[in-house]
């Protein structure tokens, strides 16, 4: 197995928050942030156990698991995505995390 | 020339993609402005499932498979019932195909993501429950109702499955063909007889349950009687013991005459019936001429919980 498919193959079952909302709303022509919204709706109204967890995806370390599941930056970028409708870019947050 | 390391947050896909197809979202494999040239099984047309915005899902349920299979778009046509009853061409083939999907997770020849099973209850109404996957096993054969899976394992199958019955059929019509000339209408015939013969099992089932009501109501002299022209008229409720004794059929004698009907601005006083009680079984009253505590304390067991203590 070359490095370049080793890479592709640790990483082939994540999916970044970007790409969820994007591909929710081609699902059925709802808009960027109606995805959001939606999906922020979900994620807060499903018991804890039950919902997805969020995941780093680092080139360095691959996929973990992030330690602190009810806030932070991953609750921001998606409450950001639902509240204006656009992604998170580097400069949004100060600790310069993308999406 | 160094790359830039980045961190990026998100989900595993299998665990946001069932997350989210429980709520209704089914969310594409990949994106239509990426998709072109990316997915060699829309493109060999040799898959069970060609139709590639199909293959942008991630996960299809048993329905769209087996719709998407005979080349019903699953995204215009959104059940088996609407494809039949638009005479759609191949709904005999996608039921029976449904059906066949189902029975294969039921053996277990086929993970899915998720399944649910058709309930009746005693009264006759139909809901659909979710079923824990380590519960599935083949009694459910039948039973299951609708599945999803993950868009690779469904395809997989079918194409070793569907597509090889598709050959069969194939080769079947050059040389015996059947009467209707397609081995899926058998099957779907098949699967309509074996649904006629379940609504005649319902049928037979209600006709017992009644027969058997009939029985206790005959076999309790004083209750209401088998024949007896209110009977059909009364709200009861149908009480199976493993004996009668004189004194219950005293007691459910007193309580019919006492309850059934009731005047709800005359309701009958507890004192009566506990004397009524004590006469029929025997028991002496107190000294003061008041109904004994024993027939007091069966006269409330019988009052309908709905009126409360108050006499």
């Amino acid at each position: 197995m070359s490095v370049k498919n080793l890479l592709r193959k640790q990483d082939e079952n994540f999916i970044s928050l970007h790409d969820v909302l994007k591909r929710m709303a081609a699902s059925d022509g709802s808009t960027y942030q109606e995805a959001a919204i939606v999906l922020h709706r979900l994620l807060r109204t499903t018991d804890r156990a039950l919902r997805p967890k969020w995941y780093w995806q680092s080139d360095l370390y691959g996929l973990k698991p992030i330690p602190n599941q009810e806030s932070g930056n991953p609750w921001n970028s998606l409450e950001r995505a639902a509240r204006t409708g656009h992604p998170v870019t580097y400069d949004d947050f100060e600790d310069d995390i993308p999406f | 020339m160094s790359t830039h390391i980045s961190e990026i947050e998100g989900f595993k896909l299998d665990e946001i993609v069932p997350f989210l197809a429980q709520h209704g979202i089914v969310i594409a494999a990949s994106l239509p402005s990426t998709a072109k040239g990316g997915d060699s099984r829309a493109q060999d047309g040799k898959d069970a499932i060609n139709q590639p915005h199909i293959l942008q899902l991630r996960a299809l349920t048993a329905t769209q498979a087996a719709l998407a299979a005979v080349a019903i778009d699953p995204m215009k046509v959104t059940s088996l019932l609407e494809a039949e009853r638009g005479n759609y061409t191949g709904w005999e083939q996608a039921k029976a195909l449904h059906e066949s999907i189902l029975q294969a997770v039921a053996l277990r020849e086929l993970q899915p993501l998720r399944a649910w099973l058709s309930i009746e209850d005693s009264s006759g109404n139909v809901y659909d429950r979710e079923v824990a996957l380590h519960d599935i096993d083949a009694s459910m054969i039948g039973d299951l109702y609708e599945a999803t899976f993950h868009r690779d394992t469904i395809i997989d199958w079918l194409n070793s499955n569907w597509v090889q019955a598709e050959h069969v059929e194939s080769s079947k019509g050059t040389t015996e063909s059947s009467s209707d000339g397609s081995v899926w209408e058998e099957i779907a015939t098949y699967i309509r007889e074996r649904d006629e013969w379940k609504e005649k099992a319902i049928h037979l089932t209600e006709e017992m349950e009644k027969l058997r009501a009939d029985t206790v109501r005959s076999n309790t002299p004083n209750g209401v009687q088998a024949g007896d022209e209110d009977a059909s008229q009364v709200d009861g409720v149908k009480v199976f013991l493993p004996h009668m004794t004189n004194d219950l059929r005293e007691i459910f004698k007193i309580m019919w005459d006492n309850w059934r009907n009731v005047d709800l601005r005359r309701l009958p006083k507890q004192v009566n019936i506990a004397k009524e009680l004590d006469k029929a079984l025997g028991w002496n009253t107190n000294k003061n001429g008041e109904p004994s505590r024993n027939a007091k304390i069966i006269a409330k067991v019988i009052r309908p919980d709905t009126l409360g203590d108050t006499d």
